[in-house]
């Protein structure tokens, strides 16, 4: 129990409460694009029903690839990016370093696109790797998380604002410590039903009391990833570099000093990534290989959590001679304190360090902190209930609360639509803008909430029911035809869906005397 | 925002506005907490791997400016608050244009 003066303690309340108000509806944007982006892979996978090949980089790549690199600029041959796509397609960058007119480290060079089985070039690009075209197989999974890391907005200001976020439900949940007076009881509360508020305060604090641990796990970890890149770099380079981005950047990567540049026959990819495989148990998920062609080409690979550790693991090999020279940290080039510590970040965020187990736990409190966000914002506005400048803010809590998902589910709908039409990558947003739209409107047309409330209701359950069929539709895989194939996270997100869509059609809304129900998460 | 609960004069030569509080909390705390994330990752420990310093400076930046930004809204004495604010902003800067100008190189 925190023990503060009259004064401060509503200081501190103003900054709980109107951190909420002004920027509460653009955290819960972030902290449930957050949630569901936990399992971002396997919406992947499910947008575009599975894949044939389930782990391209253990096929037979080597002879697919090596002759790309007879069809590019030597200079592109610095760094080669191999990895696949959600369709199980194989993506190749070959690329170097440039800085942009406007002073901006960019990677710059040709992609392709290839079918790992056959080795056929389903499609070449070539540019700054930020002006690339969208991998269309990517196009749902990346918009998602783009939604949640930047809010669509342009570098850096995308990342400014989801970093400034962060700060805010930092700032909430410590503000919200001190506000609590009987933390460890507010555990064990039983919500009062004497009165709406009373009970919704005790609910807000109910979940706020055991998401606190989660808020700021996430604030921390979130702001973090945020501000490292648009802020932290930038800054740190001026001072601890006198300016020099790139030395920075290879200092933090631990890009390996040049060597012998005489020109050497690369190893077997194939090898290579045979052996990772050997050693660590794991498929690898991504190739990265330095000076291709010379004596001091390094190759590394990249291995998800396993084995009950927490973090993800690299392995670097002599590119040239295809032995293995140890385990490569993924900051700097030795095992370090500052490593760990970004390893332990990393697996904090991402909440992937034990496989799906772990992601649902993350899934689940991402979730209950959109309930904390909500509830809180829904108690703001029940302590205004006689103001009727704030019952503006009822609405706006249904129509975000209830409209974030339905326009992620709109968005999702038309990337399916685009993908059995062949159109472009674009369509998740303008399906998401489409969603968002619609709510808008009908928000904009209905006076009563409890009938605002239903028709999001309504929306939400028959869009979530119309997902599986309209997979189905645009691609032809049957369960029976994803079972084969090994593709079972299709199923289970199928199935989670129509669970989903017929709990909200099912459940009755509750009745809303005045204009205060908030919505579910 | 309940402005009477933020907004308190600073009174004599500061002549600052009767919005001070949201200033010192607002611009001048983010400011302060890039200035001391900057100046951090040059006496924070190096590490053998030379990228410690580095790591720690971006992670405690949202430490750093929780921190004051509590300091700021619980400091009852406004006048303190600015100039604890100010000798942490001017003594940061100094540093980070002695480093910019090579004076640690």
């Amino acid at each position: 129990m925190i023990k503060l003066s009259r004064e401060r303690t509503l200081r501190v309340l103003d900054v709980h409460g109107w951190s909420g108000v002004l920027l509460g509806l653009a955290l819960y944007v972030v902290v449930f694009t957050g949630a569901i982006a936990v399992f971002a892979d396997e919406l992947g996978l499910w947008s575009v029903s599975g894949r044939d090949v389930q782990s391209p980089l253990t096929q037979s790549i080597d002879r697919h690839v090596r002759p790309l690199s007879g069809q590019v600029d030597e200079r592109y041959l610095e760094d080669v990016n191999l990895f696949n796509n959600p369709a199980g397609e194989l993506v190749v960058f070959f690329h170097t370093h440039e800085t942009t007119p406007n002073g901006q480290i960019e990677d710059i060079g040709v992609r392709y696109r290839l079918d790992a089985k056959t080795g056929e070039v389903l499609a070449r690009d070539e540019g700054y790797g930020k002006d690339l075209p969208d991998d269309p197989a990517s196009a749902l999974e990346r918009f998602l998380v783009d939604l949640h890391v930047n809010l669509h907005a342009p570098d850096p200001w995308g990342l400014y604002l989801t970093g400034i976020l962060g700060l805010v439900l930092l700032v909430s949940a410590i503000s919200g410590i001190i506000l609590h007076r009987h933390l460890i009881k507010d555990m064990f509360l039983s919500p009062r039903q004497s009165s709406r508020a009373l009970k919704a305060r005790d609910q807000h604090n109910l979940a706020a009391t055991w998401s606190v641990p989660f808020s700021i796990i996430l604030a921390l970890t979130g702001a973090f990833f945020s501000f490292a890149i648009s802020l932290g770099l930038p800054v740190i380079a001026m001072t601890a570099f006198g300016g020099d981005q790139e030395k920075m950047i290879e200092t933090l990567i631990g890009v390996p000093e040049p060597g012998d540049e005489t020109p050497h026959q690369l190893a077997n990819l194939d090898t290579i990534l045979a052996k990772s495989k050997s050693m660590t148990g794991t498929d690898p998920v991504f190739l990265s290989v330095i000076h291709w062609g010379r004596a001091d080409a390094k190759a590394l690979t990249f291995h998800w959590p396993h084995g009950g550790d927490i973090n993800a693991t690299q392995h670097q090999f002599d590119a040239a001679s295809g032995e293995y020279l140890g385990s490569k940290p993924r900051i700097g080039t030795q095992p370090s304190t500052g490593n760990t510590l970004f390893n332990l970040i990393s697996a904090l965020h991402f909440g992937n360090f034990a496989g799906w187990f772990s992601k649902l736990i993350w899934l689940v409190l991402g979730l209950a902190l959109c309930y904390v966000t909500l509830s809180g914002l829904q108690l703001w506005v029940i302590r205004r209930e006689a103001e009727q400048q704030w019952q503006w803010m009822a609405k706006a809590l249904s129509t975000v609360g209830y409209g974030l998902p339905f326009s992620l589910v709109t968005a999702s709908i038309a990337f399916l639509f685009a993908q059995g039409l062949g159109w472009s990558s674009a369509w998740p947003a303008w399906g998401f803008l489409l969603g968002s739209a619609a709510c808008v409107l009908v928000a904009r047309r209905t006076s009563d909430l409890t009938s605002l409330n239903a028709t999001f209701r309504q929306w939400l359950g028959w869009s979530l029911l119309s997902l599986p069929v309209l997979r189905t539709l645009s691609s032809g895989e049957l369960w029976v035809f994803l079972l084969q194939a090994g593709n079972v996270w299709v199923i289970l997100l199928d199935l989670t869906w129509i669970f989903l869509g017929l709990y909200y059609l099912r459940k009755e809304p509750r009745s809303v005397p005045s204009l205060t129900e908030a919505p579910a998460c | 925002m309940n402005l009477q609960r933020f907004t308190q004069t600073i009174d004599g030569p500061l002549g600052l506005s009767r919005y001070a509080r949201y200033w010192l909390a607002g611009p001048l705390t983010l400011l302060v907490s890039i200035l001391m994330m900057a100046t951090s990752s040059l006496w924070l420990p190096r590490g053998e791997a030379g990228v410690d310093n580095l790591v720690y400076a971006m992670v405690l930046f949202p430490v750093i400016w929780a921190v004051i930004f509590m300091y700021v809204v619980l400091e009852s004495d406004l006048k303190r608050a600015t100039g604890v604010l100010f000798g942490l902003f001017f003594a940061n800067a100094l540093v980070v244009g002695l480093s910019i100008s090579g004076a640690f190189s």
